[in-house]
């Protein structure tokens, strides 16, 4: 385990958080056992697992959409209790309303806050609309969008609330091949412009490689459980034919007994 | 970067089927009445008329009262201002209703018991009350008219609600959305395919029901045309008035259909 542990800078803190899902009204099914990890200011911050293994239930229980059986998550020092605004949230699947275009997705977060005004909203929105590189395409709507460009939507929606954290649940598993290196990229340049902490969640070892700070790795079964942690010291952008990328690309598939 | 829109005609033949189907069907009809070429047979008139008499008659009776009461234009005019007065009550109590019901629990736990005891019974059954009550005038004819159109606008709008994406909720949560903020502007959206859908069932249930009310109970009307017909023994009249409410009721059908796919942009792809 190589961490920076100075307390001072950890931003989402989980504390033995277990899960334990009741189906049907009779059998438990446990996700998560005494889960504990830091993720640290500005840091980007990749759980990465297969399939079935509770991350997802993590990260949506860190977002307040799970309360947890056991245990307790803090951000900046403060207990999780529901849903809100300082956690942005990206789907898998999107997630953008139909009936809504681009602008229109974009501004639903700041539409539920009254201190703003019509005219600040929409500048707002066109700040992340700009960020995300869909300026021209306001107008239009989300079935009229390339997957990519609609989870570019997605990240864009979750900007505009500022949030402090940005918690990401395997964002690109839609896209093809190509639209998925294109969106990493992208997804590394916005950090770097911002710094957000960032909480992104993936199957994929090869984006966790590219774009984590650190990475946390979890057990290929249920109940969902943290194995390892990875520093990625490796100078951005990162080449993934890199000896020291492969090296550590190794290193944790070794320790995995899932090929990742 | 922008997309552009390109507009695809379908072959002349595909745009010209519906009228071909609509022209063989009646050209069929007034065949099979009065073959051609046959001088001495034809089906007597009074088991079936042929659509050119019809027509004939419908362009005589834009003007003639004789022999039903009333002008083509004033049994269409009561109809239309029985059906639509009924249809537009259900929509304006039958959709706020089911989509409150969809959202709100105290609202399902309150009104669906009573819905569920009203709904199975037939519109028409509540004819003999409603005489008592309105008479034969609009009032009584409304009011069945109402009863019939508001199950579907309460059903639709109800399940509506209740197929909106449940991440769409939880998303509008993690945006700090309150209950009825969420209810106006995600459950209301979603739920309006559906809601359009009851539109036009309603529609078909208020029109079906008026006819079946003015064939019981009316001075005027549509369906009142057709009881004439019947007690004259005049087929053409009746047919008349069946291709009448068939007309018409296509004709706004087609009307909600297109304000449905303006509204729905956004929604059908």
């Amino acid at each position: 385990m190589n961490t920076p542990t100075h307390a001072a800078n950890v931003k989402i803190a989980c504390d033995a958080v277990s899960m334990t899902f009741i189906q049907k009204g009779v059998q438990r099914v446990p996700v998560l056992r005494d889960v504990s990890m830091e993720v640290f200011d500005q840091e980007f911050l990749v759980i990465l697992g297969p399939g079935q293994c509770g991350k997802t239930t993590l990260l949506r229980i860190i977002a307040g959409l799970e309360t947890p059986s056991s245990g307790e998550i803090r951000l900046d020092g403060a207990p999780i209790d529901g849903p809100g605004t300082d956690r942005g949230l990206v789907f898998q699947s999107y997630m953008l309303f139909p009936w809504k275009t681009v602008l229109g997705n974009v501004t639903v977060g700041l539409d539920m806050n009254p201190a703003l005004t019509p005219e600040e909203r929409r500048v707002e929105a066109k700040r992340c609309i700009d960020l995300v590189g869909l300026s021209g395409f306001e107008k239009y709507y989300p079935h009229q969008l390339s997957g990519g460009m609609k989870q570019r939507v997605g990240l864009a929606r979750a900007f505009s609330m500022q949030p402090k954290v940005m918690l990401m649940d395997e964002p690109f598993g839609q896209l093809d091949a190509q639209t998925r290196f294109f969106m990493e990229q992208e997804t590394e340049r916005i950090w770097l412009s911002q710094k957000r902490t960032t909480l992104f969640v993936t199957n994929n070892i090869d984006e966790a490689l590219l774009l984590g700070d650190r990475i946390v790795t979890m057990e290929g079964k249920l109940p969902g459980q943290v194995k390892a942690s990875y520093r990625v010291d490796l100078p951005r952008p990162r080449d993934p034919m890199d000896i020291r990328f492969l090296q550590l690309r190794q290193e944790i598939t070794d320790a995995q007994e899932l090929t990742l | 970067m922008a997309f552009e829109t390109v507009k695809v005609r379908k072959p002349l033949l595909l745009r010209l089927l519906p009228f071909l189907s609509v022209a063989t069907f009646f050209l069929v009809w007034e065949f099979a009445v009065s073959p051609p070429g046959v001088s001495d047979w034809r089906i007597p008139s009074t088991l079936l008329t042929r659509p050119s008499d019809t027509l004939l008659l419908a362009i005589d009776k834009l003007t003639n009262v004789n022999p039903d009461g009333a002008t083509l234009g004033t049994h269409a005019w009561v109809s239309m201002q029985e059906a639509f007065t009924g249809y537009i009550l259900a929509l304006l109590v039958g959709i706020p209703l089911g989509l409150l019901m969809g959202w709100f629990s105290a609202v399902r736990g309150l009104a669906r018991p009573i819905f569920e005891l009203v709904r199975p019974i037939p519109p028409i059954a509540w004819i003999p009350l409603t005489i008592f009550w309105f008479g034969i005038g609009l009032g009584g004819k409304v009011f069945i008219i109402w009863i019939s159109g508001i199950v579907p606008c309460v059903i639709n709008a109800y399940i509506g609600v209740g197929m909106t994406n449940p991440v769409h909720i939880q998303m509008a949560r993690t945006f700090g959305a309150s209950d009825w903020k969420i209810f106006t502007s995600i459950c209301i959206p979603s739920a309006l395919p559906m809601v359009f859908g009851a539109l036009q069932i309603a529609l078909a249930y208020c029109w079906v029901t008026l006819v079946g009310a003015e064939l019981l109970a009316s001075d005027q009307g549509l369906g009142f045309l057709i009881t004439m017909g019947r007690n004259l023994g005049r087929t053409d009249i009746v047919i008349l008035g069946m291709v009448s409410v068939g007309l018409a009721g296509a004709v706004i059908g087609c009307i909600i259909d297109r304000i449905e796919s303006k509204l729905l942009a956004g929604i059908r792809r």
